[in-house]
C-alpha cells in the first residue's frame, strides 16, 4: 500500500496560531459568533415545528439529490421557457469563461456582484480583473474584504474578523470617507453613497443563488441589504451563478427552507429581501450558470454525498468551538468551519487533509444544521480514511497504542497513574508535550482518587 | 460532448435508491391573533405601521410623509397631485415609493409582492422610503401557507420584503439602510 503524504498536516494549527496569539481578539471573535448562535437559538425555539421543518428540509434535499439529473433537466427546460439562458459549467475555469463571454458579447467592462460563495470558489473576481473588467462586491461585508484584498472569513458574515476601527481606517485609506471613523452607521452610509455610483455605472449584475425551483425555472436570492436587487433590476444583463445542488423540486418547498435559512444563519425570522427571479424584464438579458466543479463526483461518494444538502447558512461555524477561536482563515479554504472541513478534503486531500482534525467532534454542528447533515460523523469518517491513507508510524498512532495498552490493563494503569506524580513538571510542561502549549499541566495530587475513596469509606 | 451531457452523464453514472418526497404541511395554528402578531413583527424588524380603518385615509398618510419629489405609485392606485404613475428619469433619486402587497406574513412581518403589473421593479429597492399597503384580510401565519397560496402564480418577479434594508456586517452592529430602502412604512387597511 502506498501511503499518501498529507502535506498540510498541522496547517490549520499553524494558521490558527497567528490568530490565537492575541487573547483579547480571540475572545472577541469567539463572543461575536456565540452571540449569533444565541440569536439562532432564540429564533429556532420560538416556533413549535422547528424540528419538523428540519426533518422536512432534510428529506426534500435528500430526495432531490437522488433524482438530481431529472430536476436539472426540468429546471433548464422551464428556465428556457421563461426567456432565461441556461449554461452548464464543468469546472471553475469554464464557469469564469462563460461569464466573460456573456460580458464581452455586450462590451461590458464594469460589473456589480452580490455575495456568492460560488464565485469565491471559482475565484471569479481575480479572473475578471485579469481581463480588465472591474468587478465590485456590493454586500457590505464582502466589499470590505474586497477592499482589503482578503477572501471572506465567514460565508454569511464575510468581515466578522475585522474590528470597526480597522474598517474605518480602510475606508479613509481608500478615500471612501474623508475622516477616519469607527461608527458603523457612518461607515454603512458612506458605503451606500459609494456603491450607488457603482450600481449606476455598471451594466451587468452577478448574483449567487440560494434556491432554484425545477418546477418554475426561477431562482431565489435572499439578502438583507438589497444589493442583489439593486444590481439585477438596474442592469442590462444579469447572471445568476449556482452549484448544481441548489435545486429544489417545487415552489411550495420554499416554505420549509425560507423558514429555516435566516433563523439558522443570523437569528432573523426571514431575510429582508427574498427575491424570486423568473423572467427578465423587457430589454434585459438573464443568464443562469449551473456549476459542477466536483459536485457530480461527490454525489457518488457514499461517505460524504449528503454534504450536498448544505444551504450555506453558516450555523455550523457560529457554533463550532474551533471556528470561533481559530477564525475563518485558519481553514485556508473558501468554505471554513465544519462544513468546509468536510468539503475541502474531497477537493484536494493533500492540501486540506488536516481539516477534519480541526474539530472536537462535539457534535454541536450536527445539532444546529437546518438540513440535518451528520457533520461530526462525516468529520470522523474523514479522520479514519485519512489516517489509513497516511500510514503508520505517526507519533499520534504510537501514543494511541500506548494509551490503549495502559487503559486495558488494570495493573499497568494503577502503576502509571501512580508514577505520574514523580514526573517533574518541567517535563510535563516541556515542548514535547504539545498539550501544554498555552496551558499548564495541573499539579498532580499525591493520593490517587481510588485510594482517597478507599480511605474515606473506612472512616 | 457538451458540458451539459458530460455533467448529466456523470450524475447518472450510478443511481441511488430514490428517497420519496415528504408530504408538505402548512403548520396552521389558530392561537395567533394574526393582525397583532404581524404588527409586532413589523415593528421589531424596524418598519413602522399605520392602521387605517378605511381606504380613504391612505392619501393623507402619504401626504404627511412630505416626499421631496412626487411619490411614485408603482401600482396605479391613486391619482394624487403629489404622486406620479410614470417611470421617472432619475431612478436613483426617488424619495417615497408606494406599492400594494398581496399577503402579509405574521411570523416574520414580510410582505409578498407580485411585481408583474408594477411600472418598475427596481424602485422597490432604490427608493429612500418604501410604503407598502396590505389588507388586514390578507395576513397569513407563515411561509408554508404563503407558498401554498402562490404555488401556481405566473409572476415574472416576486419578492417578499420584510422591513427596511439592513446590515450587521460591521462588528455585528445593526444598521438600518444599507443599499435598499432606509425606511419601510406598512399601511394596514
Amino acid at each position: 500500500m502506498k501511503y499518501l503524504k498529507i502535506l498540510s498536516m498541522g496547517n490549520h494549527a499553524k494558521h490558527a496560531e497567528k490568530f490565537v496569539n492575541n487573547d483579547s481578539r480571540t475572545d472577541w471573535h469567539d463572543e461575536s459568533l456565540w452571540y449569533v448562535r444565541n440569536k439562532r437559538d432564540k429564533a429556532a425555539h420560538a416556533i413549535d415545528e422547528w424540528e419538523e421543518l428540519r426533518e422536512l428540509a432534510s428529506q426534500i434535499k435528500t430526495h432531490t439529490l437522488t433524482k438530481l439529473s431529472d430536476y436539472l433537466r426540468e429546471f433548464e427546460a422551464n428556465a428556457t421557457k421563461n426567456g432565461v439562458v441556461v449554461h452548464w459549467a464543468k469546472d471553475a475555469k469554464e464557469h469564469n469563461e462563460i461569464v466573460l463571454k456573456i460580458l464581452q458579447a455586450k462590451n461590458i467592462d464594469r460589473v456589480v456582484k452580490s455575495k456568492s460563495m460560488l464565485t469565491e470558489e471559482c475565484h471569479l473576481n481575480q479572473f475578471l480583473e485579469s481581463k480588465n473588467i472591474e468587478i465590485v462586491d456590493t454586500d457590505l461585508g464582502e466589499w470590505i474584504v474586497q477592499l482589503k484584498n482578503q477572501p471572506p472569513s465567514h460565508i454569511v458574515m464575510p468581515a466578522i474578523h475585522l474590528k470597526k476601527e480597522e474598517i474605518g481606517q480602510l475606508f479613509k485609506e481608500k478615500n471612501i470617507t474623508d475622516i477616519e471613523s469607527d461608527d458603523p452607521e457612518f461607515l454603512t452610509l458612506a458605503s451606500r453613497v459609494f456603491l450607488r455610483k457603482k450600481f449606476q455605472l455598471s451594466k451587468a449584475a452577478i448574483t449567487g443563488v440560494n434556491f432554484a425551483i425545477a418546477e418554475t425555472g426561477e431562482v431565489v436570492v435572499c439578502t438583507n441589504e438589497g444589493n442583489a436587487d439593486m444590481g439585477v433590476h438596474f442592469s442590462e444583463v444579469s447572471i445568476h451563478c449556482m452549484g448544481l445542488e441548489k435545486i429544489i423540486p417545487k415552489r411550495k418547498h420554499l416554505g420549509v427552507f425560507t423558514r429555516l435559512l435566516a433563523r439558522s444563519a443570523t437569528g432573523q425570522n426571514i431575510t429582508v429581501y427574498t427575491s424570486h427571479h423568473r423572467r427578465p424584464e423587457k430589454g434585459q438579458e438573464k443568464h443562469v450558470i449551473l456549476l459542477d466543479n466536483g459536485r457530480s463526483e461527490r454525489i457518488h461518494d457514499d461517505d460524504f454525498w449528503t454534504a450536498l444538502k448544505c444551504i450555506r447558512c453558516g450555523a455550523c461555524m457560529n457554533t463550532c468551538p474551533i471556528y470561533r477561536r481559530s477564525g475563518g482563515y485558519s481553514y485556508d479554504y473558501t468554505i471554513p468551519g465544519p462544513i468546509g472541513s468536510i468539503l475541502a478534503p474531497s477537493v484536494d486531500l493533500e492540501a486540506h487533509g488536516d481539516l477534519p482534525f480541526a474539530s472536537t467532534l462535539c457534535g454541536s454542528c450536527t445539532d444546529v444544521c437546518p438540513v440535518k447533515i451528520d457533520l461530526h460523523e462525516q468529520l470522523f469518517r474523514w479522520r479514519q480514511i485519512i489516517s489509513k491513507k497516511q500510514g503508520a508510524n505517526t507519533l499520534r498512532e504510537l501514543t494511541n497504542k500506548a494509551t490503549s495498552l495502559v487503559l486495558f490493563n488494570r495493573n499497568l494503569y494503577n502503576l502509571s497513574t501512580g508514577l505520574m506524580k514523580y514526573v517533574p513538571s518541567f517535563i510535563l510542561n516541556s515542548k514535547l508535550n504539545k498539550w501544554s502549549k498555552g496551558r499548564k499541566t495541573p499539579k498532580i495530587s499525591n493520593t490517587s482518587f481510588k485510594s482517597w475513596l478507599k480511605n474515606k469509606n473506612k472512616l | 460532448m457538451t458540458s451539459k451531457e458530460y455533467i448529466l452523464n456523470k450524475i447518472d453514472k450510478k443511481s441511488r435508491e430514490e428517497v420519496s418526497l415528504p408530504q408538505m404541511k402548512l403548520f396552521e395554528d389558530n392561537q395567533y391573533n394574526l393582525l397583532k402578531t404581524f404588527t409586532n413583527e413589523c415593528i421589531s424588524i424596524g418598519a413602522s405601521v399605520v392602521d387605517v380603518k378605511a381606504g380613504n385615509h391612505i392619501p393623507n398618510v402619504l401626504k404627511t410623509l412630505n416626499s421631496k419629489v412626487p411619490i411614485v405609485d408603482l401600482v396605479n392606485k391613486f391619482d394624487l397631485d403629489f404622486s406620479t404613475n410614470e417611470v421617472v428619469d432619475d431612478l436613483y433619486g426617488q424619495d417615497v415609493v408606494f406599492a400594494e402587497g398581496e399577503y402579509g406574513i405574521a411570523e416574520n412581518g414580510g410582505i409578498w409582492l407580485d411585481t408583474t403589473k408594477m411600472i418598475h421593479r427596481g424602485l422597490l429597492f432604490s427608493c429612500e422610503r418604501l410604503v407598502l399597503l396590505i389588507n388586514r384580510k390578507n395576513i397569513i401565519l407563515n411561509m408554508n401557507i404563503l407558498y401554498d397560496r402562490i404555488g401556481s402564480y405566473d409572476y415574472d418577479f416576486g419578492v417578499l420584503i420584510a422591513g427596511p434594508s439592513k446590515t450587521a456586517d460591521i462588528e455585528q452592529s445593526l444598521v438600518i439602510g444599507a443599499q435598499g430602502a432606509k425606511e419601510l412604512i406598512v399601511i394596514i387597511e
